[in-house]
């Protein structure tokens, strides 16, 4: 029971590590692509709220309340990015 | 409250705030993301408005373009460009008819490719090519997008080339206040050919060979234009360069000191918030403040990565 738990924490750990390198290599490698890079961000935002989604549907605790805080979390990190790209 | 109390009520779990930092609760994320469009609106609208006030700044000299060109063509084992008058010319003609027409392509709407520029300069060529840059702030900054990007590097590295002309104008393009970067790179009709580089590139041509290929010209309609610029004299062979007023502020730099700010204030209670959790073995229903952290952190970098400027 502790070893596939552990085995579940660490795939949802390596899952959300994957969203994120992947999104910030991807904006490193588009350096000065803005569009590529608006795609990136939104994909990092969008794959984090369905992460948190997922997460919390197999820990049992998924609430409204804990969908709305990642939603929130995820636009406090796409929106002043995609404006100041969208600046350029 | 004392300021320690504001403190702990705002960035640490704690019993006025249900063991939660009030800074993360609902209501407070809804009022930064409200603040954010708000103020970033502000930031996106004003410089079209009032351009003296908030806008785009650059700091380019043309001649450090060139040293940078060289410096990199030195590194790369080539030999160095030289400063063309004729080059520098169609480079400043290029960049205005770019603002005159209001547009961001190697060709402009009405078909004009920039071979044309070179041309109308009296520079007789077999071999040319166009580096383009706009809303950078610096001419690092400028050469580094440049040798990042394959097509505009093999035009910085190209052994074919002997000369260089440099234009850095301001000016209104899309509405928005921008500074543009025009290289051109050349070979004169009759110049020696290379003979130290790679097979490929040492073949003499009887025709011009573009580059860097132009893209096709963009869809929108061109309004309004240029730029209220004023062309400083300079000897014959200086780059040029046209400036416009410069507004008090960059844009780009208060968006994305305010973004940073408003994220290290949130990695800053995430961090209390996991640590302060973690060891006073909180147990509550929320999302998970690491995964939060984590998240921004990532943003964070993207925001530091996030550059700005562009190229063509």
């Amino acid at each position: 029971m502790f070893a596939e738990s552990k085995i579940t924490l660490i795939i949802h750990y390596l899952a959300l590590f994957i969203i994120l390198v992947a999104g910030v290599y991807g904006s490193f490698w588009f350096s000065g692509q803005k569009e590529a890079q608006l795609v990136i961000i939104w994909f990092m935002g969008i794959g984090y709220f369905i992460w948190g989604t997922i997460h919390h549907l197999l820990h049992n605790d998924l609430h409204l309340k804990v969908l709305l805080e990642y939603f929130l979390i995820a636009a406090i990190g796409i929106l002043p990015v995609s404006a100041l790209l969208l600046q350029r | 409250m004392s300021p320690l109390e504001v403190f702990l009520h705002w960035f640490t779990p704690h019993h006025s705030n249900a063991h939660k930092p009030k800074l993360l609760h609902t209501n407070s994320l809804v009022v930064i993301i409200v603040g954010l469009i708000v103020i970033e609106g502000f930031l996106n609208i004003t410089p079209r408005v009032i351009p003296q006030i908030l806008g785009f700044a650059a700091s380019i000299p043309p001649e450090k373009v060139i040293e940078l060109t060289n410096k990199e063509r030195l590194h790369h084992g080539l030999s160095p460009l030289n400063n063309s008058n004729s080059l520098n010319q169609a480079a400043l003609a290029k960049a205005g008819n770019m603002f005159a027409k209001d547009y961001w392509a190697h060709n402009a709407p009405d078909g004009t490719q920039p071979w044309a520029f070179i041309k109308s300069s009296g520079y007789q060529y077999i071999r040319a090519g166009e580096n383009l840059a706009r809303d950078f702030t610096d001419p690092l900054a400028v050469v580094d997008a440049w040798m990042n990007s394959p097509s505009h590097k093999d035009n910085l590295l190209n052994p074919d080339y002997e000369d260089i002309g440099v234009a850095v104008v301001d000016g209104t393009l899309g509405g928005v206040q921008t500074t543009l970067v025009v290289q051109m790179f050349g070979r004169r009709t009759g110049a020696r050919p290379q003979t130290t580089q790679t097979a490929s590139k040492t073949e003499q041509q009887s025709i011009p060979i573009v580059i860097a290929s132009p893209s096709p010209s963009p869809s929108f309609s061109p309004t309004l234009l240029v730029a209220n610029v004023q062309v400083s004299k300079k000897s014959p062979e200086e780059p040029s360069q046209v400036s416009g007023p410069k507004p008090l502020f960059n844009s780009f730099a208060v968006s994305r000191s305010l973004t940073s700010t408003i994220l290290t204030i949130l990695i800053v209670a995430l961090s209390l918030d996991v640590i302060l959790v973690w060891k006073r073995r909180i147990i509550r229903l929320s999302g998970r403040s690491w995964a939060h952290l984590t998240f921004l952190l990532a943003m964070f970098i993207v925001l530091l990565i996030a550059r700005v400027g562009d190229i063509l």
